[in-house]
């Protein structure tokens, strides 16, 4: 409910306003501002037809109700002795006349408590109006439980206000009282609560921010480091970097700040019904749908798989992609090409294992992507990054991968996998309709793939979709669907495969991944967290890191493929520890084979699988990478390229770019 | 600095009020108020406040010639120079990019469009500064001798940034004079919380379920091609309410914190929405740019005394204008054209015709005029603009509803409804019918406390979860 200003004009009165505004606001009902401007032209109207003159004359009409009022006072004995004082206040109100037309309720209020039933007979004249509510003004002001500095307070503004009366010329006079009801002298009091409270809570909290110790270092649920204290520079401040930084940090790094945010969330989960435990976060995204030439993928574009000496055949994935074929032919939305795209890799962090990791800019970050959570309130609960496409995008980066094949000539293979995301298999139905088909995503893909072989994993983790394949809880694949994935590129890459039972399994339990931020922190997935399965290869094999320009060996870490600190958030990087760096594997597998996998994380989970079916692997993340792939292919002898990444990269713009320019 | 932030309502307003708290005197406290200003304003544009400084300078300096030279020639120059400053301020800041851009694009010329970045509240003091100095020319108001009590009354930080547009007659005589009761205290306070409270809990929040429905501004709005017709009135609907409470939320702060320090600012926002027709709408929504325009231009037009075809011009240039101020894109100039052609329409004949039909007859035709108004007002891509208007009237082939349209209603359905209720007077009604009984006395002026205690927590906690979320009228 708004406050209306009571708001001086200026004009010779302004001086009493003002101190008619310092005693009688405080007891006035806030009314709609409707009223003010009713009162503020009302008030106008009077200040030019009505001097104040014609007001005060008036008066003594009034006069004998007031003469009643002191004889009422004996009987109020615990009136203040300043009354007459106060009481001589409403006389300056005939200037103030915008008042009465303000103060309807309290108008009526006094009449109506004395129970009178003459009420209408009693009230006065329009002319008396203002001297009425004077009166009820002024009972407001006497309050038995005042403060004895209020009440002097209040007296002397009383004079005060009266030499400045009488300075402008008002008559003085006693005038008449109305009942104003008790209980509204206590309005002084509730403003006083009032004001302690709110003051108490900006200068404690204030107070407790200002002086209170800070968080700082790495924060697990949005896998980034807090905000430090900006350091002070010229061209900081002048481009207002530093002021920014500055707020920046003072909400950052306030303690506990999950803590306070999970419950701003039990607050706006109040905000309306959520049904079938379905939950949509963020917007929508931009997907071409069904407008596949499935046709096309059935011409099946063989591809030879060479393999040193011998040859053989193969068809390309995109041949067995029938089954998706009819579903693709299914809704034409036609739709143009637009620019935007969504993507759900996070910002990967360095896998230092102090407190405090390095921050990569990562052009894929989450930026209002839209997730989806099944099964809200239950252990089955399930966040999932949802997929738009657009196809145009998915031909380019075909286009960037026939590139590259053109580029190593046909004695080395081009493989693509570009794997679907969990809503893929466990988007609610009714709610899948509204993004991109990821099947058909990944036939579009193959589609334009020349002499590029396609591993289309859609089937395979289809047919596996009851198994613990994807998290719940973030954006990546288990190490489980990485297995059957793998397994369907080693077939088609005519090496050995080394099947799970003959893998060490490791766990790790009480794994809450990235969607418990990008879900804006639900805290049932925290609830029930995921475990995350992994897979040690039991061959021999050593493992070497390099720096991004593949140089320099990076001695800073433990060179082993499985890191046993990753936790958290992190524990996706149990698996090479992270993405910075240049992995070298080499294994006892001898076979001439030298597979080179360029991959976003999503490819990280693939790498053990190969540990048994590769003489070398080489993992190079292409958004960190500094050398041209062709100068690395050359230098490590590749006879085998996958492109192993989620399928969000494939149709992210910034990613295919990434692609294209470590080429050559 | 933006006031929805921890840093501003922990931090800032603490000190500030400390420091003013302290200050005795009218000058030191008129002090406090200007150095906390010129931070607030630094704190942003640490460059422009010197700009701000000095364009504050020029107008005094206009206005003191003006008032020595009344009735000379020498007042008609130092009134034309103060408006081509601060018209070309204004032009140069904010819309020298879009001529060009405009200019080329017909020309098929190439002049390098100047990369200049709007500075913050440019729109509003400009239009501050221009009143001033033409009220002192028409000898409205006393010009103001001390050039810091001006700079105060430019740079003031409750409406530094995103207005009500203050005109100097307004805080004239508090600038030199005014005192802080009790109650002008505690109202203060109130209404500033209730203004934090207003864009934290209810904007922000609708803001959500507009990009929910439309997608992000920044992605080309990849929702409205798909959205159904439903979604495309929740999505529109939610706009209205989130610029309702967006700008009058920090209207309410703005005026809240004058009050705190003394002052009073006219209403900005009169419960638009109980509109009875896009006339009333306009009287009730941002009051002080509205009057603004009506004074210094519709008037000076020659506003509705030189026969009616000069009337409809008038209109329609004031509202072209005032669409255009409200940023430079062409979503912006057709919002004030439309909205000029609406009330030309029922200035006509419209108008009359409506007053005899029952009130919600007019009621449900402006607000759903209103609604369309906000769809032009937000999509600034006049392509998005066109599949909007597809899918609201069900012409681009989407469903009436949609799985994702009725996640989000369902979703968010109390806060609608919340929101709803809270744009129509309904709170002041109800404290009025409650405090005419002792109780409902007691208890509403509890409610008070609780409510203000309570808005001021539930928007902290929702603020630590936001680290970037400018007021809208930023931009304008």
């Amino acid at each position: 409910m708004p406050d209306n200003n009571k708001k001086p004009q200026p004009g010779p009165n302004t001086q009493i306003f003002n101190a008619m505004n310092e005693d009688c606001v405080e007891m006035l009902d806030r009314h709609h501002a409707e009223e003010v401007k009713a009162a503020q032209a009302k008030k106008r109207r009077r200040a030019q037809a009505v001097p104040q003159r014609p007001v005060n004359t008036q008066r003594p009409v009034v006069r004998p109700a007031n003469e009643q009022q002191p004889a009422e006072r004996p009987a109020n004995a615990q009136q203040p002795a300043e009354r007459p004082a106060n009481a001589q206040r409403p006389a300056e109100r005939p200037a103030n006349a915008q008042r009465p037309a303000e103060r309807p309720a309290n108008a009526q209020r006094p009449a109506e408590r004395p129970a009178n039933p003459q009420r209408p007979a009693q009230r006065p004249a329009n002319a008396e109006r203002p001297a009425q509510r004077r009166a009820d003004a002024q009972r407001t002001v006497q309050r038995k439980s005042r403060p004895e500095a209020a009440v002097q307070r209040s007296a002397r503004r009383a004079e005060d206000a009266q030499k400045r009366t009488d300075n402008a010329g008002a008559a003085v006079r006693p005038r008449r009282k109305k009942k104003q009801p008790k209980y509204k002298r206590y309005q002084r009091v509730f403003n006083l609560i009032n004001i302690a409270a709110c003051l108490l809570l900006l200068f404690g909290i204030g107070l407790r921010l200002l002086i209170g110790k800070r968080a700082s270092g790495f924060l697990q649920s949005e896998n980034r480091n807090l905000a430090e204290f900006p350091t002070f520079s010229l061209s900081s401040y002048f481009s207002g970097d530093y002021t920014s930084d500055i707020t920046y940090y003072y909400t950052d790094t306030i303690p506990n700040r999950e803590g306070l945010r999970n419950l701003a969330n039990k607050f706006t989960d109040h905000f309306g019904l959520h049904k079938d435990d379905v939950e949509i976060i963020g917007s929508p995204v931009q997907a071409d749908k069904g407008s596949v030439e499935s046709s096309k993928a059935d011409e099946g574009n063989a591809v030879t798989v060479y393999t040193g000496g011998r040859e053989e055949t193969t068809t390309s994935a995109a041949v067995t992609t029938g089954s998706g074929a009819a579903a693709v032919s299914e809704s034409a939305v036609s739709s143009d090409a637009a620019v935007s795209q969504t993507e759900t890799q996070p910002a990967e962090t360095e896998p230092v294992q102090t407190k405090k990791r390095t921050e990569i800019p990562d052009e894929g970050e989450v930026v209002n992507q839209a997730v989806i959570v099944s099964g809200k309130g239950t252990p089955e609960v399930r966040a999932m990054p949802m997929f738009g496409g657009i196809y145009d995008v998915g031909r380019q980066y075909a286009g960037v991968l026939n590139d590259y094949k053109a580029m190593v000539g046909d004695k080395v293979n081009v493989y693509n996998m570009s794997v679907p995301l969990s809503s893929a298999f466990y988007c609610p139905k009714n709610l899948a309709a509204n993004y991109s088909d990821q099947h058909d995503c990944i036939i579009n893909i193959a589609n334009s793939l020349d002499k590029v072989i396609n591993i289309d994993v859609f089937p395979t983790l289809q047919e596996h979709s009851d198994e613990y394949i994807f998290f719940r809880t973030d954006h990546h694949w288990e190490p489980l669907g990485a297995y059957y994935a793998a397994q369907e590129f080693c077939k088609t890459a005519s090496v050995p495969f080394v099947e799970l039972k003959d893998m060490e399994e490791c766990t790790k339990e009480n794994f809450t991944g990235s969607m418990y931020g990008y879900s804006n922190y639900l805290e049932d997935l925290k609830t029930w967290p995921d475990t995350f399965y992994y897979y040690k290869p039991k061959n021999e094999y050593t493992i070497q890191y390099y720096d991004e320009t593949f140089t320099n060996p990076d001695t800073s870490r433990e060179q082993t493929l499985f890191y046993s600190w990753a936790d958290g958030v992190n524990t996706y990087s149990t698996i090479l520890g992270g993405d910075l760096d240049i992995a070298e594997i080499k294994t006892d597998v001898h076979n001439g084979r030298t597979l080179v996998v360029i991959k976003n994380s999503y490819g990280n989970a693939l790498i053990p699988f190969f540990v048994g079916s590769f003489e070398k692997v080489y993992v190079v993340d292409f958004r960190y990478v500094e050398i041209t792939m062709q100068d690395f292919f050359q230098r490590v002898g590749a006879t085998d390229v996958l492109f192993g990444m989620a399928m969000s990269s494939c149709y992210t713009p910034g990613h295919i770019d990434a692609i294209r320019e470590i080429m050559q | 600095m933006v006031f929805a932030d921890l840093f501003f309502i922990y931090l800032f307003i603490p000190l500030c009020l400390l420091c003013y708290f302290l200050a005795k005197s009218i000058n030191a406290k008129n002090a406090v108020l200007l150095i906390f200003s010129l931070i607030f304003y630094a704190w942003g544009e640490p460059v422009w406040v010197v700009m701000l400084i000095g364009y504050a300078y020029l107008n005094y300096k206009c206005g003191l010639l003006i008032g020595r030279s009344r009735n000379k020639p020498a007042a008609k120059h130092a009134l034309l120079l103060a408006v081509i400053v601060d018209l070309g301020v204004l032009g140069v800041f904010k819309y020298s990019g879009f001529f060009v851009e405009n200019l080329n694009a017909l020309l098929h010329i190439s002049i390098p469009v100047p990369q200049i970045r709007l500075p913050i509240g440019i729109s509003f003091y400009t239009f501050q500064t221009l009143s001033y100095t033409i009220d002192c020319y028409r000898n409205k108001v006393k010009v103001q001798k001390s050039y810091s009590r001006f700079l105060l009354y430019v740079s003031m930080f409750p409406q530094l940034v995103a207005g009500p547009i203050v005109r100097y007659s307004t805080i004239a005589a508090e600038i030199n004079h005014r005192s802080v009761s009790q109650a002008d205290f505690a109202a203060g306070l109130t209404r500033m919380i209730r203004g934090i409270g207003k864009k934290v809990i209810i904007a922000n929040s609708m803001s959500t379920i507009v990009t929910g429905c439309f997608g992000a501004a920044d992605q080309g709005y990849p929702g409205v091609k798909t959205v159904s017709a439903l979604g495309a009135f929740l999505g529109a609907t939610a706009v209205a309410l989130q610029y309702y409470f967006d700008f009058s939320g920090y209207s309410d702060i703005a005026i809240g914190l004058g009050r705190i320090f003394g002052f009073h600012f006219d209403e900005n926002f009169d419960y638009p929405y109980i509109c009875k027709s896009i006339t009333d709408f306009w009287r009730r929504w941002h009051i002080s740019l509205s009057s603004w325009f009506r004074d210094y231009v519709y008037i000076p037009l020659g506003g509705n005394r030189r026969g009616l075809k000069r009337q409809c011009i008038n209109i329609m240039i004031v509202w072209a204008l005032t669409g255009f101020w409200h940023g430079a894109s062409w979503n912006f100039m057709l919002w004030g054209v439309y909205f000029g052609v609406l009330l030309l329409i029922e200035k006509l004949f419209l108008l009359k015709r409506l007053e005899k039909l029952p009130f919600w007859v007019g009621h449900i035709y402006a607000l759903f005029l209103v609604i369309i108004g906000w769809g032009i007002f937000h999509f600034d891509d006049l392509g998005a603009l066109g599949k909007f208007f597809g899918a609201l009237f069900c012409l681009n082939g989407n469903p009436f509803s949609s799985e994702i349209t009725r996640n989000i209603l369902s979703g968010n359905i109390f806060l609608l409804i919340a929101a709803v209720l809270f744009s129509f007077p309904i709170v002041p009604a109800i404290r009025k019918k409650m405090i005419k009984t002792e109780k409902g006395y007691y208890l509403a002026n509890s409610l008070t406390i609780v409510l203000n205690v309570a808005i001021l927590i539930i928007s902290s906690l929702m603020l630590v979860n936001n680290t970037n979320n400018p007021f809208l009228y930023f931009r304008f």
